[in-house]
């Protein structure tokens, strides 16, 4: 039991990731960004070609991907999402959906990378070392994704509740036209909101990598999860899109536990439509940022 | 406005007939030049996505066959040509390349890599009425519900002899008298779960476990802990690619221990590499030797080696073998295309020395090999040798 939940919380932390990614992009932008599953998986191919080809360690690895990755938010917002935001909503999430397959068979193309999964290194030990935490067998990498999710959290909390500028980002996104009176350059934070999303994205691929592998066709289905995470917990919440996307990560795993994966599967997506229907709101947002 | 759309639309149409013309023009000498004119086989393989590790090998074997082939006078003095393409190891696109090639003249289809892929093909070319050789384990492609599908052959050893194979190295050498069953939920992974189960029953063995995994799985808690606590003496991993070589790290991590007999697609440098030192006490079936390589494996693992600068992986074997034996029944048949034709020169022929073994082709086996063509292999230092 113990064992699947720590199974469980480490997946979840990966749909933790993308589902404050996703409240990130929302907050900025009004729309769902749907290829933040594939941002998580090209991050993880950053980190391999930084490792394969530059011989750095994992910690600068991570530093450098995610790094790349807040550039790819940036490029990604100049070139993809501004111009798209003149069709309207609906045409700049279909802008994200057309950037799911860009990523996905595009990723493919880059020498290095291909369309089969690689590993990466473990941060410290080796990818099979483990301890033993009441009784259940933990991989040494499991503590390190929680530790990295912690310090991630941390780390945007200080940005957006106690720096000049994350306010800036913040006050942006809850009221345009009023940040703009108050002489805020929405543009400027709007980019800067997508590129940390994006950064988190790779910043996510990039923790997980030694226990999974990097590369490959899963991001669309890390990205569905960690809506389901959002929904859960709350879309408008980032406590929320946290707590959903580890609750994801343990139900889906006490379910395969039960069940074979092909049950399992589609009853975490059916959480999806109940939770729709039931708490629109999510387990920890408020009644009232519900928009109709 | 009208005007210039009509300019356009003759403009177009001048362009095309310019087109067709050039072609014709450039078409005609050649062929009068190139006598006798090339049999055209199709080659339908998965060398990207999930099973380019797979595929790319077959590609390059398939390359060194057809010089071979031509070598040895093609068919009837007529070259042999393979058209080889990518299916992305994608079922509905493999079924329209098939039939694509197979209305562009092609005489017989190689496809494919994977089970599904091989399965989508063997409706066009049933329906077709042409010889197709597919180069999976999965005996089910040709040994259907319905009968044995006429016209579709297995080019490598059936998933009933890898079990049989792995059983009884199980059983005679480590001792196992219960196994659990670890597979992929593809129709491979089922497929060679449920040959395992009947296998290990007249056998003796108890089956303690079946848990299965999606072919992109990341994490395999839910399932090894199942197995753990089942207490198998060995586990059979029935997958391909790199996902059992992280089901194989998921065991030891979470302290399963005991000896893991992987299928001949676990076969693959990519367990090596991903598993890492996990890979310990892992065996898996082999459709050429490693120590206990025959001769005609060691002559093509030389032309294979000088060519491509790599070692030569069972999936190579594969290809060579389904391109030899293609050639061999349109011999039989003087270049028919006829896919019936093509099969009773199979089933009725004399046994065709292979790579992989002998074939022996009957009209109620269209594999034609036996369990002594199947190797155990083991997974030491950084590479597969014998066990």
């Amino acid at each position: 039991m113990l064992q699947l939940l720590i199974a469980g919380l480490t997946v979840g932390s990966e749909y933790a990731l993308v589902a404050l990614g996703l409240h990130i992009v929302l907050r900025a932008t009004r729309i769902v960004n749907f290829a933040q599953g594939e941002f998580t998986i090209v991050g993880g191919l950053f980190a391999l070609t930084l490792v394969e080809v530059l011989h750095l360690n994992m910690w600068l690895a991570l530093l450098g991907a995610t790094l790349a990755g807040f550039a790819l938010g940036l490029l990604f917002d100049l070139a993809i999402l501004r111009p798209a935001a003149r069709t309207g909503e609906l045409g700049l999430t279909i802008a994200t959906i057309g950037c799911v397959f860009i990523l996905l068979y595009g990723h493919a193309l880059v020498p290095g990378w291909g369309s089969t999964p690689q590993p990466l290194p473990a941060f410290s030990g080796s990818a099979t070392s483990t301890v033993t935490l009441a009784g259940a067998t933990v991989q040494v990498q499991s503590l390190w994704v929680f530790g990295l999710l912690l310090a991630a959290l941390a780390a945007l909390y200080v940005f957006f509740e106690r720096t000049y500028f994350g306010k800036a980002v913040r006050a942006a996104a809850d009221n345009p036209l009023g940040a703009r009176l108050i002489g805020i350059d929405v543009r400027t934070t709007r980019a800067l909101s997508v590129g940390i999303a994006i950064a988190l994205a790779a910043y996510g691929g990039t923790i997980i990598g030694p226990i999974t592998l990097v590369g490959g066709a899963a991001g669309f289905a890390i990205t569905i999860k960690g809506f389901v995470g959002a929904i859960v917990g709350g879309l408008e919440s980032p406590a929320g899109c946290v707590a959903g996307g580890l609750l994801v990560g343990v139900v889906e795993k006490l379910l395969q536990s039960r069940f074979s994966y092909d049950v399992a599967d589609p009853i975490v997506y059916s959480i999806l439509l109940i939770a729709l229907l039931v708490r629109p709101q999510g387990l920890f947002g408020r009644a009232a940022a519900v928009r109709d | 406005m009208a005007l210039s759309f009509e300019l356009r639309r003759r403009g177009a149409l001048a362009v095309c007939f310019a087109l067709v013309a050039a072609t014709l023009s450039a078409a005609a000498p050649q062929a009068r030049a190139a006598t006798p004119s090339p049999i055209k086989i199709g080659a339908v393989l998965s060398y990207s996505g999930l099973s380019a590790p797979l595929g790319q090998p077959q590609v390059n074997a398939l390359k060194l066959a057809e010089k071979d082939i031509n070598a040895h006078g093609g068919v009837d003095g007529h070259p042999v040509q393979f058209d080889i393409v990518d299916d992305g190891a994608k079922a509905d696109v493999a079924a329209q390349l098939a039939q694509q090639q197979l209305g562009s003249g092609a005489v017989a289809v190689m496809c494919g890599t994977r089970t599904d892929t091989s399965i989508a093909v063997s409706r066009v070319t049933g329906a077709a009425n042409a010889l197709q050789f597919y180069m999976t384990p999965t005996a089910g492609v040709w040994q259907t519900r319905g009968g044995v599908a006429k016209t579709v052959f297995q080019a490598t050893p059936r998933d009933a002899l890898e079990a049989q194979a792995l059983l009884n190295f199980a059983k005679g050498r480590l001792h196992a008298k219960s196994i659990a069953i670890l597979h992929d939920q593809n129709l491979y992974g089922t497929g060679g779960a449920t040959v395992a189960t009947e296998e290990a029953k007249p056998m003796g063995i108890t089956i303690v476990a079946n848990e299965s995994y999606p072919g992109d799985a990341t994490d395999f808690t839910p399932q090894i802990v199942k197995i753990r606590d089942a207490k198998p003496d060995a586990v059979i991993l029935w997958g391909a690619t790199q996902t059992p070589a992280l089901a194989v790290r998921a065991a030891r991590t979470l302290g399963l221990k005991v000896p893991i007999l992987g299928s001949s697609g676990v076969l693959s440098p990519a367990i090596i590499k991903v598993a890492g030192d996990a890979a310990t006490d892992v065996y898996a079936a082999s459709n050429i030797g490693f120590g206990d390589a025959t001769a005609q494996q060691k002559a093509l693992a030389e032309q294979y080696e000088a060519a491509y600068h790599q070692p030569l992986v069972g999936f190579a074997a594969q290809a060579w073998d389904a391109a030899h034996l293609i050639v061999d029944a349109l011999r039989d048949t003087h270049g028919k295309a006829d896919g019936l034709a093509l099969a009773a020169a199979l089933e009725h022929g004399k046994p065709i020395a292979g790579v992989q073994g002998t074939f022996r082709f009957s009209p109620t086996d269209h594999n034609g090999l036996n369990m002594a063509d199947v190797h155990i292999a083991t997974a030491r230092g950084n590479a597969w040798v014998a066990p």
